[in-house]
């Protein structure tokens, strides 16, 4: 893995067959829905995450109605006594559960950059692709992606912090009441999670520069500020109305899903369906985003001559677009 | 030998005696209580209650309150009778705004820790000063007065005021007092928040003496309440007339001028008196249909609070007064603090509550603004109008109060008495049965509120537990049988200041003797319970292999013929722990989804409950409905123990997972 904030001629990524060039006149890249394989994999390593981080915590809970007829359907009735019951019970190996839990969450996000730069690298390229192609491409800029995200985390959190904690004095300052000072609240956590959200369109605009167009990490963050400057609304609009169909998405399915006191095998499958369909969604509302931040990056920042801060595994022709 | 024997027997007592832990696992034996007269059931409805009390305190009281200072100047006169069969000597008086006077009070001395209630120091201390307090035309006593708590010097909160003449049995006297009343920044339901007060424990105030001529009199425990003899009230409140003023009692009439307005309140047949005022109140009115001036006062944008907290009222004044007999004061005030002086609420006077919730509450899904109102409401029974002593016995009033709550809520919402929402329903019962069961061994739920070690034991066992019990004892006995239970204890002994006896006698004259005792177990004894399935047995039902009886004579018919072919006999074996007993229903399932319901009485520790059945036995299921909430563990209630993953709970805490890891994930 790379460490190209300090190199500065980093070393060549593991070549890897490539697929014939286009060479046709630009086009845009192919989009989400072409890529069907690319969205199911980024469906299937977070769905296969949540299942694995979720297993311990379902077990202790479902440990106490594991001898009742109806199992796990005991939970859900009016009253809500086994539902406690089982919490109440399931205490004491929470803290194991949780320390497990979030161990491999951790893991998961840090590995799901791998899935990442597959499916960046994906839908950059027109044509077929090859495994061994999309692995290669993921592999040689994972430690740029590392970065980004470290930094991008960092950068969110530290906005956040700061942006908070100066918005919550302004709004003690102004004395307040509630439910004004509730809805004051409401007002800053809102501009927040916006601004917090822009660092990460802004994040993932150097995800796509860095694997897309092969950037180093200070010229992917360069292309996608530049990006960002250049097209605002493509870019924001873009994140913002993907991520909120996703989120509508995760939303219905949760609300929709049958109950599950006295739920039928069928109300089971249908709850299943209606829950993978929904992260099915949600990871094609990612990749489709994916898509457009390529066409935002292309075209606000055109692929750089190979300098000092531009790395390429090709002399050159190596646009995707 | 008869020496070493003697030794060893001496050093097993001697360290019995000494270890701690001995201590802690030999409980103390329960106090024998005194009997308790039959009541009948002449007390299962109303008409027999007494529709007043026997004043034996009388406060007539003037009060002016200044918002700026914070200060309650008030005089007035008091007027006792010695309603003891002994002579008196000596009164009791309680001061217990001095328990907020500095750090080293008997209240705020108590260990924090995991406290419940009151918590923190307040930034404005709070005091009494008590000018006067003289026998009408005749001396003043306070000179005379003790000057602090007995046997604790650094307590001002209860103390002894000489008589120079003995007032002999049925005999009364006339007090003068003037005070000031200095009210700390807002504490343990007591004090001021801006311009919003609370004012509570404000007057000089008697404590209670009891009929054999002992004074029920303590210093002010951080989780004691209160207790006092009946009397009436008139107290005339002065304040700045943009504050509006709501206070215990029937309001007589108002007097404006100087910028400021006197209001009157009268109540009879009340112990305690408390008032607030704030000047940006919002004030909602409804009249009940039996009559009762309900009065909402609230901060601005709370409308929504305020319309539950009406609905709650109307709904608990009607639940409760069937079951626990009829309200009998012409008014109900409801005071919903403002931000920052929510330790004003969830707090009872005598026609005054304090409730409180933030303004968003009725779109949560939660009921917490209709919980606390209902419960601040049932107070008005179980501590009002039964005034039962809350220092010596709090569960007879917080807990069972808890019970009223538990029961009033589940008419109001079945099932979901607590939330409802994101395709769940969780009632009350269910989770008071948590800390009830968590603390359920640390010590007895009856016992006086200073003899519990942390203000969380003190909160589990006085409410949670008091309220799972008596849940229990309902879901177990009927429901209708320990609410006529309570009703009769409630209308028997209203004005009468009954103590734990007097419960159990009318719990013991509605639902039964075994009732009564699995009551008192469960209050004085640390009772508990825990249902277990132990092991299942099943077989074809064939005839007998083997010699049977004489192997001489020939084989009965019967035997030889056996069971119908393809019948399985067996027995599930169950086992109850702990020393209380109830009568349990458990289910046996067989492998082709049969089902017996057996009752198990359960007065062995273990029985083997027979199967008989077309297929083996697959399953036992003990209290299949979860009737007993104070079974300690409701996972061994079932065999076999199957798989604990189910694909519903996979689905959906995997689904819950993924959804969380797409916001984090890059």
């Amino acid at each position: 893995m790379s460490a190209d904030l300090d190199s500065p001629e980093p070393p060549e990524p593991t070549a890897a067959p490539e697929p014939p060039e286009p060479t046709a006149a630009p086009e845009p890249p192919p989009a989400a829905h072409r890529r069907p394989g690319l969205v199911a994999m980024l469906y299937a390593y977070r769905a296969l995450a949540g299942l694995v981080i979720a297993l311990p915590a379902a077990a202790a809970v479902g440990t106490t109605t594991a001898g009742y007829p109806r199992g796990q359907g005991e939970l859900f009735d009016p009253g809500g006594v086994m539902l406690l019951e089982s919490l109440r019970l399931a205490r004491r190996a929470a803290p194991t559960v949780g320390a497990g839990a979030v161990t491999v969450a951790i893991l998961a996000t840090v590995l799901g950059l791998f899935p990442l730069a597959v499916v960046i690298a994906g839908l950059g390229r027109r044509g077929p692709l090859t495994a061994a192609f999309l692995a290669a491409r993921a592999w040689a800029h994972a430690g740029t992606l590392a970065l980004l995200f470290g930094l991008g985390l960092l950068a969110q959190a530290l906005t956040a912090a700061i942006l908070v904690a100066l918005g919550g004095k302004l709004i003690d300052a102004l004395k307040l009441v509630p439910p004004r000072e509730d809805l004051a609240f409401v007002g800053l956590f809102t501009i927040v999670l916006g601004i917090v959200t822009v660092v990460g369109v802004v994040r993932d605009l150097a995800y796509v520069a860095a694997v897309h167009d092969e950037r180093r990490f200070y010229a992917a963050c360069v292309a996608a500020l530049r990006a960002l400057r250049h097209a605002p609304g493509r870019a924001v609009g873009g994140y913002a109305w993907r991520a909120a169909l996703g989120l509508a998405g995760l939303a219905l399915a949760a609300v929709a899903a049958p109950s599950l006191a006295g739920a039928s095998r069928g109300a089971i499958v249908l709850g299943v369906v209606l829950h993978q369909a929904a992260l099915a969604g949600a990871a094609f509302a990612r990749a489709s985003w994916l898509a457009a931040a390529i066409g935002v990056v292309s075209t606000a920042a055109p692929t750089d001559p190979p300098s000092s801060t531009t790395r390429r595994s090709r002399p050159s022709g190596s646009s995707p677009s | 030998m008869r020496r070493p024997l003697q030794i060893t027997a001496g050093l097993v007592l001697g360290w019995l005696a000494v270890h701690p832990v001995a201590h802690a696992a030999i409980p103390a034996p329960a106090p024998a209580l005194p009997p308790a007269e039959p009541i009948g059931a002449a007390w299962d409805g109303d008409a027999a209650m007494p529709a007043h009390a026997e004043p034996v305190a009388s406060y007539t009281l003037q009060a002016s309150l200044d918002p700026t200072r914070h200060v309650v100047t008030g005089r007035g006169t008091i007027h006792w009778r010695n309603d003891s069969r002994l002579a008196q000597s000596e009164l009791w008086v309680h001061l217990y705004l001095n328990a907020f006077k500095n750090d080293r009070t008997f209240f705020m001395r108590f260990p924090l820790g995991d406290s419940f209630r009151g918590a923190g120091t307040p930034s404005e201390w709070g005091y009494i000063v008590v000018k006067r307090f003289a026998l009408a035309g005749g001396p003043d006593l306070w000179p005379g007065a003790d000057r602090t708590t007995p046997g604790d010097p650094e307590d001002e909160t209860d103390l002894r005021v000489p008589l120079p003449q003995p007032v002999e049995p049925g005999g009364a006297l006339d007090l003068e007092v003037e005070f000031e009343s200095h009210l700390p920044s807002l504490i343990f339901r007591t004090g001021h928040s801006g311009s919003f007060e609370m004012v509570g424990q404000w007057f000089p105030k008697l404590a209670r003496l009891e009929p054999d001529g002992r004074w029920a009199h303590w210093p002010f425990h951080h989780l004691s309440e209160f207790s006092a003899d009946f009397g009436a009230y008139d107290v005339t409140i002065d304040t700045p007339e943009a504050f509006t003023v709501g206070a215990t009692g029937w309001p007589e009439g108002e007097v404006h001028g100087g910028g400021r307005v006197q209001r009157r309140f009268v109540q009879q047949d009340v112990h305690d008196f408390a008032f607030t005022a704030w000047d940006k109140f919002h004030e909602l009115t409804a009249l009940t249909a039996d009559g009762v001036a309900i009065r909402l006062l609230y901060p601005p944008d709370h409308d929504a609070d305020a319309q539950v907290e009406l609905d709650a009222v109307r709904f608990g004044l009607g639940h409760l007064g069937r079951a626990y007999g009829s309200y009998p004061y012409k008014s109900l005030t409801v005071v919903h603090p403002p931000q920052g002086a929510e330790e004003a609420g969830g707090m009872e006077y005598p026609t005054l509550i304090t409730t409180g919730g933030p303004w968003y509450s009725p779109w949560t899904g939660g009921r917490l603004v209709d919980v606390v109102t209902i419960h601040e409401l049932g107070h008005q029974w179980f501590y009002g109008l039964v005034a039962s002593d809350e220092h010596a016995w709090p569960f007879l009033d917080e807990g069972v109060n808890s019970y009223a709550e538990v029961d009033a809520m589940e008419a109001l919402a079945p099932g979901a008495s607590a939330f409802r929402g994101l395709g769940l329903s969780l009632g009350i019962a269910a989770i008071n049965r948590i800390p009830a069961s968590e603390a359920e061994r640390n010590a007895p739920v009856a016992q006086a509120a200073s003899d519990f070690a942390t203000g969380g034991d003190y909160g589990a066992l006085v409410y949670s537990r008091t309220a799972t019990i008596l849940t229990t004892l309902g879901n177990v006995y009927g429901r209708d049988e320990v609410r006529r239970a309570v009703g009769r204890y409630a209308r028997r002994y209203r004005f009468q200041h009954p103590g734990p006896a007097e419960l159990l006698q009318a719990v013991r004259e509605v639902v039964g003797e075994d009732a009564a005792e699995q009551l008192r177990v469960a209050l004085f004894e640390r009772g508990t319970v825990d249902y277990a399935v132990v092991e299942l047995t099943s077989e074809p039902d064939e005839p007998a292999h083997g010699v049977v009886g004489d192997p001489a004579a020939p084989r009965p018919p019967a035997a030889v013929a056996g069971s119908p072919a393809g019948a399985y006999r067996g027995s599930a074996l169950v086992r109850r722990r702990g020393a209380l007993r109830f009568p349990v229903d458990v289910d046996l399932i067989g492998a082709d989804g049969a089902v017996q319901r057996v009752r198990w009485p359960a007065e062995e520790a273990d029985a083997r409950l027979p199967w008989h059945g077309a297929s083996k036995l697959a399953r036992a299921v003990i209290d299949p409905e979860h009737r007993i909430l104070l079974d300690d563990d409701l996972s061994n209630n079932a065999k076999p123990t199957g798989s604990s993953l189910s694909a519903a709970l996979v689905d959906r805490f995997g689904f819950a997972v993924a959804a969380l890891l797409g916001g984090v994930m890059p």
